[in-house]
């Protein structure tokens, strides 16, 4: 009776396995970037609830189960996962078994200076290019200013419409250091009719603007190289020579 | 709470007589005018709810106001920081924000015209790249003022408040509107763009201009797994969604410029109508936003992330959340992995320890019904303590 019993929850928690994730069913073996983690609920729960349970928790972090234990079920997931499985006030214990948590990025100990970069294609002749001329407006750029002091670490930005990737290389050419900062150059006209509803956007670039980006006062930094990202590419926009 | 940050004594008397006497017979010249502005700014801390390294900080400049207008700025400012913390999740998320407004009096009021220049502090004026209602500042005179008064973490959103009753306004690295009613919401669509990273859900004549979006808020994909914002559409709900009204969120064609091929997530919101709620899947990644900027967690004690205790002895870890009275905010202590309070603070024991050490670890998450998709886990921040035990 008890092995039945057994055997029909091994089978349960296999079809949840693949119906859960499509997987097959796992080994006790975790990647570098899976960790294995044993799970308690406060209360008895049924094996194949307790995993969508899990699984809805950990979500969209990949979660697979692995085994259960008298003190819990084993489970894989990615740090993301386990992350969201110790905030769950509801899961009585999330013990790591298995597996390296390195810790979060720290701030940096450097010190910063912000570079002021004058972005320059005034020899168009115009205030500002409209965004269709961009891509055949040489810009040249130059150190205008350096901060020391008030800067700090910059936040983490995604890079995007409206936004310049600034890297800073060593004089090999190799990065060192990246940051994303706000494109000073772009202005955006967006109009609206009496019911307030937006009817035409125009986005002009200014052909002078200044970027101020942070980077760490490194000596080795030898250039920083200045583009636009979009899709993948990166439109090259300017390089300075810092030495 | 007044913070004056002042070049220096003699600049700033300098500065003040040149404000004093703009009111009487001065000709302001372009460099006098600088100067001021890099000279005599005020700044008001108008909103403090935390420290900026964890606050998301908006600059509010003012432009075109006289030394004897500086109350008007403060009320104009003050609606302003209003009208945006009373939108949601503005509003949800308000104890956020840290508000500051830089007092920089010009010599004229208002914003120049192209017939009609005035002598402001940062240039704004109507008609820039010869669009009537395009209001723009000069960025540099801009950038100057707010890194000469505030540190890098005061500045996450800077709006430039331009003392004119006239419609007009821009969007970039800083937003600029006028005092006219309907600039101060374009400047909230504006945010959206810079702060929020989201994209027009309108359609006009630039249809293919953009290829480029961020694509929260708008897609070219019409089968449910593929929409960035599937987890919000109901299941019954019809896909592509009538545009015939508002029949909840789902996939409305007319987005990103384009009457066809690209779609959005609502009947109306703020990046399509101005002055419209901005939605749940905008409102999600607002929520996202503000979570990318700041933490959920202010400070823990101890600071060491290493804690030795004597035998006899315990030791009191506390959490210090950003916003306390936020609901939807749940902490877990956990020793080992096992749960062991929920609370905003925890005890450890020396009989706790398992062995020479053990792991302490805090979690707080906000688990707000505003965000169903975090796939960064930015609304989550985990501490840990290796607690030892002192032989």
């Amino acid at each position: 009776m008890k092995a039945r019993k057994s055997a029909r929850r091994a089978l349960l928690a296999a079809i949840a396995c693949l119906l859960c994730f499509g997987m097959a069913a796992p080994k006790e073996s975790v990647s570098a970037e899976q960790l294995l983690v044993r799970v308690a609920f406060d209360q008895d729960t049924a094996l194949d609830g307790a995993i969508a349970q899990l699984a809805d928790i950990a979500k969209p972090a990949p979660l697979t189960f692995v085994a259960e234990r008298r003190t819990g079920l084993l489970i894989r997931t990615s740090r993301n996962g386990y992350e969201r499985l110790l905030a769950d006030p509801d899961l009585r214990t999330v013990r790591l078994v298995r597996g390296n948590v390195p810790a979060r990025q720290q701030e940096t100990p450097h010190e910063f200076v912000t570079y002021e970069i004058r972005l320059n294609a005034s020899e168009t002749g115009a205030e500002a290019v409209a965004a269709s001329e961009l891509a055949a407006t040489p810009y040249t750029a130059s150190v205008v200013g350096r901060r020391t002091g008030a800067a700090v670490a910059p936040p983490a930005r995604e890079a995007g419409p409206g936004m310049l990737l600034v890297r800073a290389l060593d004089t090999a050419g190799e990065e060192l250091y990246r940051t994303v900062v706000p494109d000073p150059r772009l202005v955006r006209y967006e109009a609206v009719d009496e019911d307030g509803r937006f009817t035409g956007r125009t986005d002009f670039y200014r052909t002078e603007a200044t970027v101020r980006a942070d980077i760490p006062a490194d000596p080795a930094i030898a250039a920083l190289r200045i583009t636009a990202p979009s899709k993948g590419a990166a439109a090259g926009v300017a390089e300075v020579n810092l030495q | 709470m007044e913070i004056r940050y002042l070049a220096g004594c003699l600049r700033n008397m300098l500065a003040g007589a040149l404000v004093a006497g703009a009111a009487t017979a001065l000709v302001a010249t372009p460099a006098a005018t600088q100067a001021a502005a890099g000279e005599s700014a005020t700044v008001e801390q108008m909103l403090k709810t935390g420290p900026s390294r964890n606050r998301i900080d908006v600059v509010i400049l003012g432009d075109g106001y006289r030394a004897r207008e500086m109350d008007k700025f403060e009320e104009d400012a003050e609606e302003f920081l209003d009208y945006m913390l009373m939108q949601q999740p503005f509003k949800t998320y308000r104890r956020y924000f840290n508000a500051l407004r830089i007092e920089t009096p010009s010599r004229q009021s208002g914003a120049s015209r192209p017939d009609e220049p005035v002598d402001n502090v940062y240039g704004s004026r109507f008609g820039c790249f010869d669009i009537r209602r395009l209001l723009c500042a000069d960025d540099d005179r801009v950038e100057e003022v707010v890194l000469d008064n505030l540190k890098r973490n005061q500045i996450d959103m800077v709006l430039v408040l331009v003392n004119d009753e006239e419609y007009g306004g821009s969007g970039g690295d800083y937003a600029v509107a006028s005092t006219h009613e309907l600039s101060r919401e374009v400047a909230v669509h504006e945010f959206g763009h810079s702060f929020g990273h989201l994209d027009d859900e309108y359609i006009d004549d630039n249809c293919g201009r953009y290829d480029d979006p961020w694509g929260f808020n708008v897609t070219q994909k019409r089968k449910k797994p593929q929409i960035p914002w599937k987890v919000w559409i109901p299941k019954k709900q019809t896909l592509p969604t009538p545009d015939d009204g508002d029949h909840g969120t789902g996939l409305y064609e007319g987005a990103y410029h384009c009457a066809e091929g690209w779609f959005r997530p609502t009947y109306d919101s703020i990046m399509r109508t101005n002055g419209a709620p901005a939605g749940p899947v905008n409102s999600e990644q607002f929520v996202r936003r503000f979570y990318e900027t700041i933490r959920p967690l202010d400070s823990v004690k101890p600071k060491s992330d290493k804690v030795r205790l004597a035998r006899g002895t315990s030791k009191r870890f506390k959490s210090d959340l950003a916003d306390k009275r936020l609901k939807t905010i749940s902490t877990v202590w956990r020793l080992d992995g096992k749960r062991i309070s929920k609370r905003q603070a925890s005890q450890v024991r020396f009989g706790d320890i398992s062995g020479r050490r053990s792991t302490l670890t805090l979690s707080v998450r906000d688990g707000t019904p505003l965000v169903r998709n975090d796939p960064k886990g930015v609304l989550i921040e985990t501490r840990n303590w290796r607690v030892i035990k002192r032989k």
